[in-house]
């Protein structure tokens, strides 16, 4: 008779480590099942290297455009794209050791292998030798997570149809690439590709780059991006595509048909649920269902992260686990997701929190928008990174904050007071009223409250 | 009586499970009160001597009456004794300032029982040993005010000052028991800022340019059941089509006829009319109004019929319908109708119906929803006929006439099946149009 667990996680992304360690804190006994390697996609493939990536596109785009404005001058500046991949790989490498080294310290059991739910209370684990182990637990969560969805038509194989997966880890700097989908994946690789002087297309079938953030924000992302060197080519579908002994070939069809050749096409337009085999809970829109309390349609199942739906963020991910899993074992009545923070960085970056203009004005909201440009403050200035503004959606005739978005240098991280904000369900007036430190980027949030009123000083 | 589910308005005490002279402590069950939804068990939430009980077993009383007395035991020689009563502590209750009783003693107590501001207010003091069945933690008092320091966002304290709402009867559900725009909105017992059931203002769209049209009291009207409808009345809808050829052969046939003896033609909705009279009159549940403590269900057929005019609708009522044959019905719809869009009819003609007719087959819809005008139970929107193809019985396409409604019903008065039964009727009525006649 094996032992029988409090609580079976399957999966070891942000979902399902941070529920285990959660539940293992709540002193109950956990284990965890992983497939691969702890940490998931945001870790192992995703925000983690990908920021390491950005970090030297960032410098070196800095270092090759603009170190005359700086007064540098380099006769001879290079770079070494093996070492810019391997140090992103570091640092994924780094952070996943320092996940387990979390399991061992807070004593959850770290099961390597392919887990498959056999029933409601039983994992049967292909172990990565082989054998196969079955778990016994009380309660389940799924945290499986999701995978890249292809383009119809055009399936990925991992040479030249490649996944965010693959980019991360490209050899050889292609000479050019097509990206298409323009969300946050799309618009980050397209700024890190560009600025190495590859040849970059960015496709995107809606009207605007990163078509969840509100349009002001796209539209001056569109001009940095153009500016940069990079095609964008919005309200734009890939119509078919071949792959060719040269690389690929994709015709594009929108307000100028054409055809784009190019080493690579990295397809970033989405994911689906990526489920554990065995029993499948009900899905709603190709993902996992779950009610209030994270609960599937399989009584004593539950699941969080990103096989729940969207968003797909792993801020929204650890969030929805610790829930969960306090909704499991403590008398928390669990709470979903409503507002969180979306954060893109390309540079400019991106962030933003709560409702777009046009999602306050198609819920009749009353309602005023504050704007500050970066270009009015002394920081931005400074530090040569005058790009960009901040805008606020504040409410009438209360003044809380209803949204918050931010395109210029440090946007992701300037975006958490306005998160605190939202959540204390702070107005503009304690916004204004707390001081922010001079010079810093943050007065342009304190100045973009005020500004909505008419009371910003320094534009 | 505490308020023991979010949509309880009175209580009825089942059963005392203490009687005067018992001991009672914290956490005890006192009595099991039935509420709207279930049984329940009200808990003491202080201890203390039961001394008197006001309410007896089957006896119904609104939330926030007091239904006991319980006295402390350890005040109980001092004379006057000061008794403290089993008084409602309702969730998020909001205590009207006037109310106060800073120091309560028996005479004032009992006073206020016996006015009606009893509900409404009862001091910090008195409120500290009200027992107030599973809703403990939720006095005011308890939850925000440690150390007089009431725990509560911003957008709270302003909302609660333009209110004026006291914060600290106010039980917080945010992060450590602080309170937030919700539990405000809650203690007002409005949802949100803009859902008063009253003409509301939208906001105006930043930028637009529009032209300003003032509301004409029909607008206004209009606007003001419009709202209380949708926003009070649980519709749900209920769609058929049915086919209209035997009508629409009758029709011809009848208007034929009445060319020759110089009568009104009939139009489809005077069938439609005559057709939902009867249905009624079979199926009289949809023919009712729901009211607080009863079910209304008229004896007679007033049928209301919508007519659009320039500035607004209007329905005329066709009183005591059932009594009524096709002719009469159709005659007295076109002289109500032409008297409607003249401006010139008088309250009784559109004032007391008990069902309504929308029809606007005239403008080409197929089918669409509408809203109950209140009191009513249901209305029934009607489309045009239209030629499709249709199956017909032996699994051959043939060119159908059908006609699309729907009907639209209160779900405190009208359940689906019931409904269902109405349009059965219906249909049973238009597609053999001849029993119309009978």
């Amino acid at each position: 008779m094996p032992d029988v667990y409090d609580l079976l996680v399957v999966g070891g992304g942000p979902a399902g480590y941070v529920g285990a360690i959660r539940a293992a804190q709540l002193g109950k006994k956990v284990a965890c099942i992983e497939m691969e390697r702890a940490g998931g996609i945001c870790l192992n493939w995703g925000c983690i290297p990908s920021k390491s990536l950005l970090r030297n596109a960032e410098l070196y785009h800095l270092l090759h455009h603009r170190a005359a404005d700086f007064g540098f001058k380099f006769s001879d500046l290079s770079f070494d794209w093996s070492k810019i991949i391997s140090r992103s790989r570091k640092v994924a490498d780094q952070l996943a050791g320092g996940i387990e080294f979390l399991f061992r310290k807070n004593k959850v059991e770290y099961v390597l292998g392919e887990g498959s739910i056999t029933a409601p209370d039983t994992v049967s684990v292909k172990l990565n030798d082989g054998k196969v182990k079955t778990f016994q637990g009380k309660k389940l969560l799924v945290a499986t997570g999701v995978r890249p969805r292809p383009l119809p038509g055009l399936a990925f194989d991992g040479n030249t149809v490649i996944s965010s997966r693959e980019a991360m880890v490209v050899k050889k700097q292609p000479a050019s690439i097509v990206i298409v989908g323009a969300g946050a994946i799309g618009v980050e690789f397209a700024y890190f590709f560009n600025a190495f002087g590859t040849k970059v297309t960015l496709v995107e079938m809606m009207p605007h780059l990163l078509p969840g953030e509100d349009q002001e924000i796209s539209e001056v992302l569109l001009r940095a991006f153009s500016k940069q060197g990079i095609r964008v080519r919005t309200n734009t579908k890939v119509e078919s595509g071949e792959v060719t002994p040269q690389g690929i070939k994709l015709n594009l069809e929108g307000p100028k048909p054409e055809v784009v050749e190019a080493d690579l096409a990295l397809v970033a337009i989405g994911v689906s649920a990526l489920l554990p085999p065995g029993l499948s809970p009900e899905l709603e829109r190709g993902f996992v269902k779950v009610n209030g309390n994270y609960e599937t349609s399989i009584q004593g199942i539950y699941a969080a992260g990103d096989i729940i739906g969207p968003p797909w963020l792993a801020h929204v991910a650890f969030y929805e686990a610790i829930q969960a899993v306090e909704g499991m074992f403590t008398d928390h009545q669990p709470k979903r997701v409503t507002v969180f923070p979306g954060c893109t960085y390309c540079q400019p970056q991106v962030a933003s929190i709560g409702m777009t203009e046009k999602s306050a004005k198609e819920a009749g909201l009353k309602f005023k928008v504050g704007r500050f440009p970066f270009k009015a403050n002394g920081k931005a200035l400074a530090v040569g990174e005058s790009d960009g503004f901040v805008k606020m959606i504040i409410s009438e005739p209360y003044g809380e904050i209803l949204g918050a978005h931010i395109i210029g240098a440090e946007a992701t991280e300037l975006i958490a007071e306005l998160g605190l904000a939202i959540t204390l369900e702070a107005t503009y007036e304690e916004i204004e009223t707390t001081i922010h430190a001079h010079p810093t980027l943050s007065e342009a949030v304190h100045e973009a409250s005020a500004a909505a009123f008419g009371q910003a000083i320094h534009i | 009586m505490p308020r023991l589910s979010d949509t309880m308005t009175d209580g009825v005490v089942v059963r005392w499970l203490k009687k005067p002279g018992d001991v009672v402590n914290m956490g005890d069950v006192l009595a099991e009160i039935e509420t709207d939804k279930a049984t329940m068990e009200m808990e003491a939430f202080d201890e203390g001597v039961l001394k008197e009980i006001y309410v007896q077993e089957g006896q119904k009383i609104a939330v926030g009456e007091p239904i006991a007395l319980i006295s402390g035991e350890e005040e109980e020689p001092a004379s006057p004794a000061p008794v403290e009563k089993i008084h409602a502590v309702p969730k998020r209750r909001i205590a009207q300032e006037k109310a106060r009783i800073p120091q309560p003693k028996l005479a004032e107590v009992q006073h206020a029982r016996d006015t009606a501001d009893v509900e409404e207010g009862y001091s910090q003091a008195h409120q500290k040993r009200v027992a107030t069945a599973g809703l403990a933690a939720s006095s005011g008092a308890a939850g925000n005010t440690t150390g007089g320091r009431v725990k509560a966002s911003p957008l709270a304290r302003k909302v609660a000052s333009k209110m004026n709402l006291d914060l600290s009867r106010i039980e917080g559900s945010g992060p450590g028991g602080r309170i937030i725009q919700e539990d405000v909105l809650a203690a007002a017992g409005q949802k949100t800022v803009v859902s008063t059931p009253s003409v509301v203002a939208l906001p105006v769209g930043s930028g637009a340019e529009a032209e300003l049209i003032p509301l004409t009291p029909m607008r206004r009207v209009i606007a003001q059941r419009m709202v209380e409808s949708k926003s009070q009345i649980p519709h749900f809808y209920l769609q058929v089509e049915l086919d209209a050829g035997p009508m629409l052969q009758l029709r011809s046939q009848a208007n034929e006829s009445l060319a020759l003896s110089g009568g009104g033609k009939l139009s489809i909705n005077d069938f439609v009319l005559k057709a939902c009279v009867e249905a009624l009159r079979r199926v009289p549940a949809v023919n009712s109004s729901f009211s607080d403590n009863a079910i209304l269900r008229y004896k007679h057929v007033h049928l209301g019929f919508a007519v659009s005019l320039e500035e607004g609708l209007i329905t005329p009522i066709i009183r005591n319908a059932e009594n009524k044959s096709l002719r009469q019905i159709s005659a007295e719809a076109k002289e109500l109708s032409e008297r409607a869009r003249a401006r010139k009819l008088k309250p009784e003609e559109y004032q007391g119906g008990t069902f309504t007719v929308s029809n606007l087959g005239g403008f080409g819809i197929d089918n669409f929803q509408a809203i109950i005008n209140p009191p009513q139970a249901a209305i029934l929107a009607v489309g045009s006929v239209i030629k499709k193809p249709v199956v017909s019985s032996p699994d051959q396409i043939v060119v159908g006439q059908r006609l699309g409604m729907t009907l639209c019903c209160d779900h405190r008065v009208v359940d689906g099946a019931t409904g269902a039964l109405f349009l059965q009727e219906l249909r049973k009525l238009i597609e053999n149009p001849t029993l119309m006649l009978i």
